[in-house]
């Protein structure tokens, strides 16, 4: 082959052949569907980030609104009776929680108060954990994609060069009009990959801190309150 | 969890159809190299270079020297406008030399004559002064003070500018700036010939009688060898032949020995022409399957 022969079949590499849609219109339908499979993974890591984003920021609100109520010397019964019916979340819906045990245990005839501390912290361990399981919904798809995404989008590359390679093999020819294509179509899934991936562990990280913090500060309320009732159950046992 | 969904479905799609605008490959606006053509020419090739071109224009009708001028060369102005050409300093018959010796001569000459007076003078002098006692004696020791005065050049140092070369400063170009391309008729000894056909088939057959191949030569096998060879004028080997070139494999020393044999064996080699002699003076041969089967 001689410079005549590279030139003229460079020259249909133009502008257009090598965009980001023939990118993945050419390639073979494995690397097509470890691409749409990375791109439906970016969509919903961002939806989950989104998603994340507004609902700590809901109970990071709720949580102040809330403590700043319960500290603020109300009653604990009216308190109660102004969020039973919405109790917002983390330290609402545990305050609600182990008010409803106390109510239940005062409410009926026999006064057991032997076990009602017992209960108390039991009814708010479940809500702790009820409320961290809530938050941590959907990280676990953060992590998977954050971890996985590079390699998945490596595999699409593997196959594409593997292509490329046999299509090399095939015209017996080494030039890069030959090579380029087919590379460029594989680095084009790592790439989707890496897309993927990179903001995946970042908000990965970002959350799984999050919902320590959280879970750390409602279990100080929730040592908090226990306090406060058991001492309630003292005076009057 | 759908309203957040369908604001990172949105955002892909927003960022996906900037990168189709984007990111459309730019092709390289270097325009393509230029292929430059290489020629390979072998030795053989170029001395055949040498030989002459028959119908050449004749080297009298162009009768430049190689490196004669073919432009005037540019005057350097710093050193000296005149620029001669190189027969002028001739020194055989000189017109240039011979102009100093012409203004120099007649302020020479005066000086015998002034001396040839002076000792008129002396002479009429003398009698004058001295007539009465005409003494022989008296007579050459006159002539001796005289004679050292003879003798004696004149130095006028006035006379230095005759003495100096008065002829202009000049350069002397050796070659132009632009060499003369005419072909000429080609080199003496340029015929750059080859040999015959026929020569070549008979040491061919004559080579392929003597050697006697190692086992595991025949004619499929592509083994070869490559002997550089030297003759003498009487066709005879000037000394052992060398090898150039051999098959890589187990059998090639073999080969080789097999081949220095088969030359030194059939000496002299009788068909080729002693008026030849400078194209088979040193010569390579191959030996292969083609010589066994030929």
């Amino acid at each position: 082959m001689n410079a005549a022969d590279i030139t003229t079949s460079a020259l249909p590499l133009t502008s257009s052949d090598l965009s980001m849609f023939h990118l993945f219109w050419q390639a073979h339908w494995l690397v097509k569907t470890v691409m749409t499979g990375l791109m439906v993974c970016s969509v919903w890591v961002w939806a989950i980030a989104i998603d994340k984003t507004f609902l700590f920021r809901r109970i990071r609100k709720s949580g102040e609104g809330f403590e700043q109520a319960f500290w603020s010397g109300q009653s604990l019964e009216e308190l109660y009776t102004s969020l039973a019916a919405k109790p917002g979340h983390s330290s609402g819906v545990l305050f609600v929680a182990a008010m409803r045990e106390w109510k239940r245990s005062l409410e009926g005839h026999a006064r057991s108060f032997a076990g009602l501390q017992m209960r108390i912290e039991k009814v708010m361990n479940v809500a702790i954990a009820r409320e961290i399981e809530h938050m941590e919904r959907w990280l676990l798809v953060l992590a998977t994609v954050g971890s996985a995404g590079p390699f998945i989008g490596l595999f699409g590359t593997i196959w594409g060069i593997m292509t490329s390679f046999q299509s090399i093999a095939a015209s017996k020819n080494t030039s890069l009009a030959v090579v380029a294509p087919g590379i460029a179509e594989a680095l084009f899934a790592t790439a989707i990959g890496l897309i993927a991936a990179i903001p995946a562990t970042i908000f990965y990280n970002k959350f799984i801190t999050e919902v320590n913090r959280q879970a750390q500060h409602l279990e100080g309320f929730a040592d908090e309150f226990t306090a406060i009732l058991s001492r309630q159950i003292d005076e009057r046992g | 969890m759908k309203r957040p969904l369908i604001i990172s479905a949105i955002a892909h799609a927003i960022v996906l159809t900037w990168g189709l605008v984007a990111f459309a490959a730019r092709p390289n606006n270097a325009p393509p190299a230029e292929p430059l053509p290489v020629e390979f020419v072998s030795a053989t090739e170029f001395s055949e270079l040498t030989a002459g071109v028959k119908n050449a224009p004749k080297a009298i009708d162009n009768a430049k020297p190689l490196a004669d001028k073919v432009g005037d060369p540019k005057p350097v102005k710093e050193l000296a406008p005149k620029i001669a050409d190189k027969p002028e300093i001739k020194t055989t018959s000189t017109p240039a030399v011979s102009k100093p010796e012409k203004t120099e001569k007649p302020k020479d000459k005066p000086k015998p004559d002034q001396i040839a007076e002076a000792l008129k003078k002396d002479q009429t002098k003398k009698p004058q002064k001295k007539p009465p006692a005409f003494k022989p004696d008296q007579i050459a020791e006159e002539l001796k003070k005289d004679e050292p005065k003879k003798s004696s050049p004149k130095y006028d140092a006035n006379q230095i500018a005759a003495l100096l070369d008065h002829r202009e400063p000049q350069r002397q170009f050796a070659t132009a700036a632009t060499l003369n391309d005419a072909a000429s008729l080609g080199a003496p000894n340029g015929n750059a010939g080859r040999l015959s056909q026929s020569e070549l088939d008979a040491l061919r057959a004559r080579l392929s009688q003597c050697w006697s191949p190692p086992a595991g030569i025949d004619a499929n096998s592509k083994l070869y060898v490559t002997l550089h060879v030297s003759f003498k004028a009487d066709a005879s080997l000037a000394q052992e032949p060398e090898v150039v070139e051999d098959s890589a494999s187990s059998v090639g020393p073999a080969l080789a020995e097999s081949a220095k044999r088969a030359l030194m064996s059939c000496q002299p080699f009788t068909m080729l022409r002693p008026e030849h002699y400078d194209l088979w003076k040193d010569i390579e041969i191959k030996f292969n399957s083609e010589l066994l089967g030929g």
